[in-house]
């Protein structure tokens, strides 16, 4: 019996050990020199002595492991300043910062600083994406050592891209988070034989499953993938009916988009201008404008709730307007073109004088932003802008317009409004960062004319000034931000909440636009 | 002396510190702003008026704000900004409400040093008969106290250890107490802490033999402590509870004079005492010392700051004892600066080799601080971190995320210094490229 088994039974159910049986170490013997000892007073002392030998001869168990060696970095390395300033930007209360950050150290050829990295292979998913480009060598090789990190690992070889080998096993086995990114692995790999896949199991999943499943196919959208979607039209399941739908509707020529067209057209005709109109816009100097006649669908084809459109509208909203919008939204919008024979501009101009602007704009807007047509989208802004209507099926319809339309058409539109004094959080805020020159320009010009005037101003609740510096702090261009830490501190502001609002406001926007000096100033050296 | 950057993070408790301190550190922020030799100091406009004074020698602060755990983030900010812009702190005469600091400061630094210098001075005339009556009573009541802590030892194993899981911690707890009635701390805190042996790890049965073996040796020791050589009597007594006051220790402790690294740090948490181990390598010497510090209660900061990754020149002084592992400082001759190279390191073996030899003067240690040279951070089949060094010898390391030390490291050899408790090695510091980096994770923040 071993020491330990005995002091765990007991030494007096043990009976006396043979001391001298066998061989005795070094801590034993000591023990031995005192011979009078009662049993547990020895097993004691033997245990003390022997925990000390070890601890005085620890010794290396086995051969040591594989080095495991990083190849040289290629980027550059940060300092030390710099480190300390993106683990604010990573960890701390900067991280809004962050992307801009990570563009500008792209652009310098760092890579994030070793200590950073184990923080950034951990990251959100979101900013996996973002950070990528910046590990660096070593953050690569990092990342190799970590199973849970082998998105970012240097033998990726498209290890997040082509799906394991066990893709049809996990599939059919895993849980519906790893079926659905196995899938969506898949589809990227071979986009038929995830159609296949998908349909393989489609008869047995229950709603909720089909509908998740159902997204991999948004990934490479095509023909051949319109028979699987039609079937899947005739879902039990609305959601699963509305989310094929949607899908359909990515899709420019199909039996979907062709009785869309069948539904829509009657709905909505151009009036020609007549003779008076074409003379006064002649004399106005101005192309002549048709008006667009917009009829109402008056009663719900059973047929259309087949093709996901609702019956029941939101409240407040008349029932035809609601189905009119929504056909809209299903249309091909280069139908109209066709059709009516006019540009994107005419069209949506020749819906200004009609009462019902509204519903068409919205379904117009949603079918712009799914099918990506760029060139309808300045006229659909401006048309917003004009009216100053919220979107039901886009809810912030000038801002989903902005970020999607071009950058050039979004920079002259932003430049407008703020050459005016116009500031839209909103709009500023779904800008692609960081901002044009032109724009960040225009800002700065409308701020600093806007603080100067500060102590005058009657305090306002919502002043959109106050509410954009937030924005403009992460989003200034580089090239912009020793004009922004030149900008007068709101001093004058009146001694009350407002101002006291505004110099919080733009002690926050002063310390985002420092921190980004500090760190273009280390990176220039 | 200029203060820099790296420094002031230093002193920070924590990187919210840091960030707050960070938006008051602009001159317009401040009024009064000025330097001398000794100390810089300013007044910070915050939701009052703050008067901020730094001591430049050893960036000892203090501040009008009602915080009390110094470094607020006013004399972070003050700090700050003379590491950013010097030129914002214009040499002149300190005023009054700085003088009449730096002197009290000043005062009590003379007062503690002729405390040590004659450790009688300033108190009552002592009562020598009383005293040594009171020294024989304690010295009884520890001996009965040993003696039951014996047979209760004893008793454990006669019973057998496979009762302790049911019993534990009350068992612990209520033999602590026994030890503390009998004025016995030190061997009072160790029995507290074997409660947290139990179920802890796979093998814990051994691990709580060998801990009660230990303590059945020092028993035994005490009881023959007369034929024990003097500086191994002093260890006991420490390791018991006997108390070495800090004149004592001054006064006539070993000194030793030389350029210290804080080479490892571990802070511990129990109950509402804060303990602080560090561990410091002399350049010329090659000396280690353990400086131990305690924060009691609501005021939980460290009266003198020491921090991990920096040096300075020190007297220190050793505690009477075979081990000489624990010191004070007693003189620093200079402002701590961060560490841009380490000196000194020991391969693994050497570290093996020295453990040894400190057994062998004193068994009853169970900790080492240790700069280990040339070691890679390398992971082992089945995920473990070892220290590997050049020639295979390789050691367990723990108490450290291993990625952040081979992202540092690159799995190449780097000096890493730390605390070796017999199972493994508890990383804390390393300096790679002339940046010092520390590897132990900060406290959270509390309150």
């Amino acid at each position: 019996m071993d020491r330990v088994a005995r002091a765990l039974v007991g030494t007096d159910q043990c009976g006396p050990t043979s001391a001298v049986d066998g061989r005795r170490t070094a801590a034993e013997a000591l023990v031995d020199a005192s011979p009078d000892l009662p049993p547990e007073t020895r097993l004691l002392l033997e245990a003390g002595a022997s925990a000390i030998v070890r601890l005085a001869g620890e010794l290396p168990r086995g051969p040591a492991p594989a080095a495991q060696r990083c190849p040289p970095e290629e980027l550059r390395s940060c300092s030390a300043v710099m480190g300390s300033i993106l683990r604010e930007m990573l960890l701390g209360e900067q991280g809004e910062l962050l992307p801009l950050a990570v563009v500008e150290l792209r652009s310098g050829g760092f890579a994030l600083p070793a200590e950073l990295l184990p923080v950034a292979l951990a990251c959100p998913k979101a900013q996996r994406e973002l950070l990528a480009p910046v590990l660096g060598t070593r953050g690569r090789w990092l990342a190799g050592l970590n199973p849970e990190w082998a998105w970012a690992a240097a033998d990726r070889s498209d290890a997040e891209d082509s799906p394991p080998a066990d893709a049809l096993r996990i599939f059919q086995e895993g849980s519906l988070e790893e079926r659905r990114t196995v899938l969506a692995q898949v589809r990227r790999h071979d986009p038929a034989e995830a159609r296949v896949w998908l349909a393989d199991v489609w008869g047995q999943e229950r709603a909720e499953v089909r509908q998740t499943l159902l997204q991999a196919l948004e990934d490479q959208l095509g023909p051949d993938d319109e028979a699987f979607l039609e079937g899947a039209l005739r879902d039990r399941s609305a959601l699963v009916r509305r989310r094929a739908a949607h899908l359909l509707r990515g899709l420019p020529s199909s039996a979907f988009a062709e009785r869309m067209d069948g539904r829509s057209a009657p709905l909505l005709t151009l009036r020609r201008p007549d003779i008076a109109v074409k003379l006064r816009a002649a004399v106005a100097g101005h192309a002549p404008t048709g008006d667009l006649l917009v009829t109402l669908p008056r009663v719900f084809d059973p047929e259309w709730a087949k093709d996901g459109i609702a019956e029941a509208a939101p409240g407040g909203l008349g029932r035809g307007a609601w189905w009119l919008s929504q056909l809209l939204a299903a249309t091909r919008l280069t139908g109209w073109t066709e059709r009516l024979g006019e540009t994107p501009e005419e069209l949506v101009r020749s819906l200004r004088g009609s009462e019902l602007a509204g519903p068409v704009l919205d379904g117009w807007t949603a079918a712009a932003l799914r099918q990506d047509a760029r060139a309808w989208m300045p006229p659909l802004w401006d048309l917003w802008r004009r009216l100053g209507a919220k979107g039901i099926l886009t809810p912030r319809p000038q801002a989903a317009l902005l970020a999607a339309m071009d950058r050039a058409d979004a920079e002259a539109r932003l430049c407008e409004l703020l050459g005016d004094g116009t500031v839209i959080v909103e709009l500023l805020e779904a800008l692609p960062r960081p901002w044009p020159a032109r724009v960040a320009s225009i800002y700065l010009d409308g701020l600093d004319r806007w603080l100067d005037r500060l102590s005058k101003r009657r305090p306002q609740n919502d002043d959109p000034w106050l509410g954009s510096l937030r924005t403009a702090g992460v989003a200034l261009p580089s090239s912009h931000l020793g004009r922004a830490s030149q900008l007068p501190p709101p001093t004058g502001a009146p001694n009350n909440w407002y101002g006291g609002k505004w110099r919080k406001a733009f002690t926050i926007f002063t310390e985002a636009i420092d921190l980004r000096q500090r760190l273009a100033a280390e990176m220039r050296g | 002396m200029p203060v820099t950057r790296q420094q002031v993070e230093t002193l920070a408790q924590d990187s919210g510190a840091l960030s707050r301190a960070a938006k008051l550190a602009q001159s317009s922020s401040w009024t009064g702003l000025g330097r001398s030799e000794q100390a810089c100091w300013g007044e910070c406009r915050g939701s009052s008026i703050y008067q901020v004074r730094v001591d430049l020698r050893d960036l000892v602060s203090a501040c009008s704000c009602p915080v009390r755990r110094q470094p607020c983030k006013h004399a972070l900010a003050l700090l700050l900004l003379a590491a950013a812009e010097p030129g914002a702190l214009s040499p002149s005469a300190a005023p009054e409400w700085v003088a009449a600091w730096l002197e009290r400061r000043a005062a009590a630094a003379k007062a503690r040093a002729e405390r040590a210098a004659s450790p009688s001075a300033g108190k009552r005339p002592v009562d020598s008969a009383a005293q040594a009556k009171r020294a024989a009573e304690r010295a009884e009541r520890v001996a009965e106290g040993l003696e039951q802590l014996g047979r209760w030892l004893g008793d454990l194993v006669r019973v057998g250890l496979a009762s302790v899981e049911e019993s534990s911690p009350g068992i612990f707890e209520e033999q602590a107490r026994r030890l503390v009635d009998a004025q016995a701390p030190g061997l009072a805190g160790w029995v507290r802490r074997l409660a947290e042996l139990p179920l802890a790890t796979p093998d814990w049965h051994e691990r709580l033999l060998e801990e009660l073996g230990r303590l059945t040796l020092l028993l035994r020791a005490y009881r023959r402590r007369d034929a024990l050589p003097e500086d191994l009597q002093a260890d006991l007594r420490q390791l018991i509870g006997w108390k070495v006051t800090k004149e004592r220790v001054l006064a006539e402790g070993a000194r030793l004079r030389d350029r210290w690294q804080a080479i490892a740090q571990e802070v511990t948490e129990d109950d509402r005492v804060r303990t602080q181990r560090t561990w410091l390598l002399g350049h010329k010497s090659g000396a280690k010392a353990l400086i131990l510090r305690f924060a009691v209660g609501s005021r939980r900061s460290f009266t003198e700051p020491l921090h991990l990754g920096e040096e300075f020149d020190a007297e220190l002084a050793y505690y009477p004892g075979a081990s000489r592992q624990r010191a004070l400082l007693a003189a620093r001759e200079s402002v701590p600066t961060q560490l841009s190279e380490l000196v000194g390191g020991q391969s693994i073996a050497d570290l093996r080799a020295e453990v040894s030899r400190a057994l062998a003067r004193q068994p009853w240690l169970d900790r080492f601080g240790a700069l280990l040279s040339g070691v890679a951070p390398t992971l082992s089949d089945d995920g473990a971190l070892r220290l590997v060094d050049e020639t295979g010898d390789h050691i367990a390391a723990a108490n450290v995320d291993p990625f952040l030390l081979l992202a540092l490291s690159g799995g190449a050899p780097i000096d890493i210094g730390g605390e070796w408790d017999g199972a493994a090695f508890s990383p804390s510091l390393t300096v790679i490229d002339g940046r010092a980096h520390r590897l132990r994770p900060k406290p959270a923040k509390r309150g």
